[in-house]
């Protein structure tokens, strides 16, 4: 299927299961009754169907900001914001309102096309990436065959976008926090890729669907078969975890906007909405990349006990994306951010090795399948090893903080 | 068709404002721009693989690379003319001359193809993955190993500076050019850093 090419799909015969794709199938009859050519049904049916996914997922961002203060709130013993209509339900709204009739404020000094044009460009790739997630059985915005490949290549204009924004302002502090964001970003974007690489390699597809119809099944009758339960899967999983925590700029790695230090980063000239668009384009990136995970390693829409499977399968999916993104507030509220040293340091001499580990690893699960696919004990005793030991000795290495701590940069010394 | 009409002249004149403005940072923009169109075509031609491989590695890497480049080499943040010497024109000119004439060369063979015979090929990328690690698996294994010694070279010049310089604590990382020195930089690195268990 090409790029430009989107599957309507038939509607299972099971209602909640299409819901999502409502607004897309009334928005088609609707034109189709008032005799619209087919060129105008399908065009209103793609835009209906991307004005619902960013619709829900805007949605999802003014309730994570509520969901976040509340629980870095409950976390800290204290009340968190609670004026704004009942238990601060409105404050979302407030914030919003707040944001948009601030005054916004172009440096002189600053480039204002390059200025203006990188808040745009950082929430762009994210709503694009979220378009490529299965939801749900019957709900994929847009079935890409190349899907996994489309939200990495997306990506790629967060990092220009972050350098834009730096540059533009004209100021140093954002330059500088600007050069820590792409620093931190380019690192971590490495081991993130590379741990796909072992999904796409079992499931021999790059498409995001197949990888989920992939994870069908049980092992034993109660164990679901995704594959973080799967030696590589489990070493995969956990790096790409970190590393898309890092990647998101969450706490503990959000040194490009460390208050403390560099005032906010890249954002610093940055007022009104175009300051709020950072906001929306990092948790617009935090659902995608979650989203990504459940789809790679958590089993994407599937239930995880058999015999749940009347509830519909998107309900599925934006639970586990609950789970995952309370586990991302936990790890905010407990952790203490890290230097950039030791950010550095941890992706080139942990995440970077381990994510490369899972390639062989995945290879080794492959080869030593049953001819019905099913996995013997040959698997486990060579991939178990092969991944335990190296996690083994990093961690002890790290533990006993052998690695080298000093670092020279010679271009920096000017 | 309508693609490249449409593209064609944006490419161009992105590429012309990449060689053309002063300003190294805009000519690296600029440049990144002429890429992301390139991609444009081709997806908009069909040839999606090929056009998402672009912005990853195109956008993504390589002018991430330029822009890295020219902020740390301390040309970028500041408004630096590009000496545009006659020397500088000959030299370039000598190096697109004869790049352009295999490319006019080519195009004009392409020519040849019979009107109508615009059908894509049938491809799936499982096809293109065996035929690069199959046919062309000495070519590929030839790419790798120098991109190796890219590697250790890049790693060596690193290494060399390394030994001339003053050991500087790395959160120092991002204090370039004229931004003012913190004097702990100095200081922290002759010392052991502090282990918190050592009592």
């Amino acid at each position: 299927m090409s790029l430009l090419d989107m599957s309507s799909g038939g509607p299972s015969l099971w209602a909640p299961e299409w819901l999502p794709r409502l607004p897309q199938r009334l928005v088609e009859m609707l034109l189709q009754y008032f005799g619209a050519p087919e060129w105008l049904v399908t065009t209103a049916g793609w835009i209906t169907a991307a004005a619902t996914v960013v619709g829900v997922f805007l949605g999802g961002f003014a309730l994570l900001s509520l969901v976040e203060r509340k629980t870095l709130a409950r976390v800290q013993n204290r009340l968190g914001p609670n004026r704004a209509g009942w238990f601060g339900i409105l404050q979302p709204v407030a914030d919003g309102i707040k944001m948009l009739t601030k005054e916004d404020i172009v440096p002189a000094k600053a480039e204002w096309l390059l200025h203006l044009a990188a808040p745009i460009l950082i929430v762009m790739p994210s709503i694009l990436a979220l378009g490529v997630i299965p939801y749900g059985r019957e709900w994929t915005p847009v079935p890409l065959e190349l899907g996994l490949l489309f939200f990495f290549s997306v990506g790629a204009f967060t990092e220009l976008a972050v350098f834009m924004a730096g540059w533009a302002s004209g100021s140093k502090f954002p330059m500088l926090g600007a050069m820590r964001a792409i620093s931190q970003m380019v690192s971590y974007e490495l081991p993130l890729i590379i741990t796909t690489v072992g999904v796409v390699m079992i499931t021999g597809s790059l498409a995001l669907s197949d990888i989920v119809e992939h994870q069908v099944g049980f092992h034993l009758g109660f164990i679901p078969k995704w594959n973080i339960f799967t030696p590589w899967g489990f070493s995969a999983g956990i790096v790409f975890y970190i590393a898309s925590i890092a990647e998101a700029n969450r706490c503990p790695f959000d040194l490009p906007e460390g208050e403390s230090e560099i005032v906010a980063g890249h954002m610093t000239e940055y007022s009104g909405f175009k300051y709020a668009l950072f906001f929306m384009g990092e948790y617009l990136g935090l659902f995608a990349i979650s989203g990504l995970g459940i789809t790679l390693f958590l089993g994407g829409w599937q239930a995880p006990l058999p015999g749940l499977g009347f509830v519909p399968s998107w309900i599925w999916f934006f639970a586990k994306l609950v789970v995952v993104i309370m586990s991302y507030l936990w790890i905010r509220a407990t952790f203490p951010r890290v230097r950039i040293d030791q950010l550095m340091r941890f992706a080139w001499l942990c995440m970077l090795p381990m994510a490369l580990l899972t390639i062989p690893a995945a290879g080794i699960w492959v080869f030593t399948a049953n001819p019905d696919g099913s996995h013997g004990i040959l698997g486990w005793l060579t991939t178990v090893p092969l991944l335990l030991i190296p996690w083994i000795i990093i961690t002890i290495i790290f533990n006993r903080r052998i690695s080298p701590a000093t670092r020279s940069y010679t271009f920096a010394d000017s | 068709m309508t693609a490249l009409l449409i593209l064609s002249p944006l490419i161009l004149l992105a590429a012309l404002g990449a060689v053309w403005l002063a300003r190294p940072v805009h000519a690296a923009l600029l440049l990144a721009l002429t890429l992301v169109l390139t991609a444009v075509y081709y997806l908009a031609i069909g040839a999606d693989f090929i056009g998402l491989v672009q912005l990853m590695v195109y956008v993504g890497a390589v002018a991430m690379l330029i822009v890295f480049s020219l902020l740390i080499t301390r040309s970028g943040d500041e408004a630096e003319e590009i000496a545009r010497r006659p020397l500088v024109m000959v030299v370039g000119l000598a190096c697109t001359l004869p790049v352009l004439l295999v490319l006019l060369h080519s195009i004009s063979r392409a020519g040849n193809l019979p009107p109508g015979a615009a059908e894509s090929p049938a491809f799936s990328l499982a096809q293109l993955g065996t035929a690069l690690f199959t046919t062309h698996a000495p070519a590929v294994l030839t790419v790798a190993v120098l991109l190796t010694a890219v590697m250790i070279g890049a790693a060596l010049f690193a290494r060399g500076a390394h030994a001339s310089s003053v050991h500087r604590d790395a959160s120092c990382v991002t204090e370039f050019s004229s931004a003012p020195r913190h004097a702990s930089c100095l200081t922290e690195s002759t010392r052991k850093p502090p282990t918190p268990n050592d009592s």
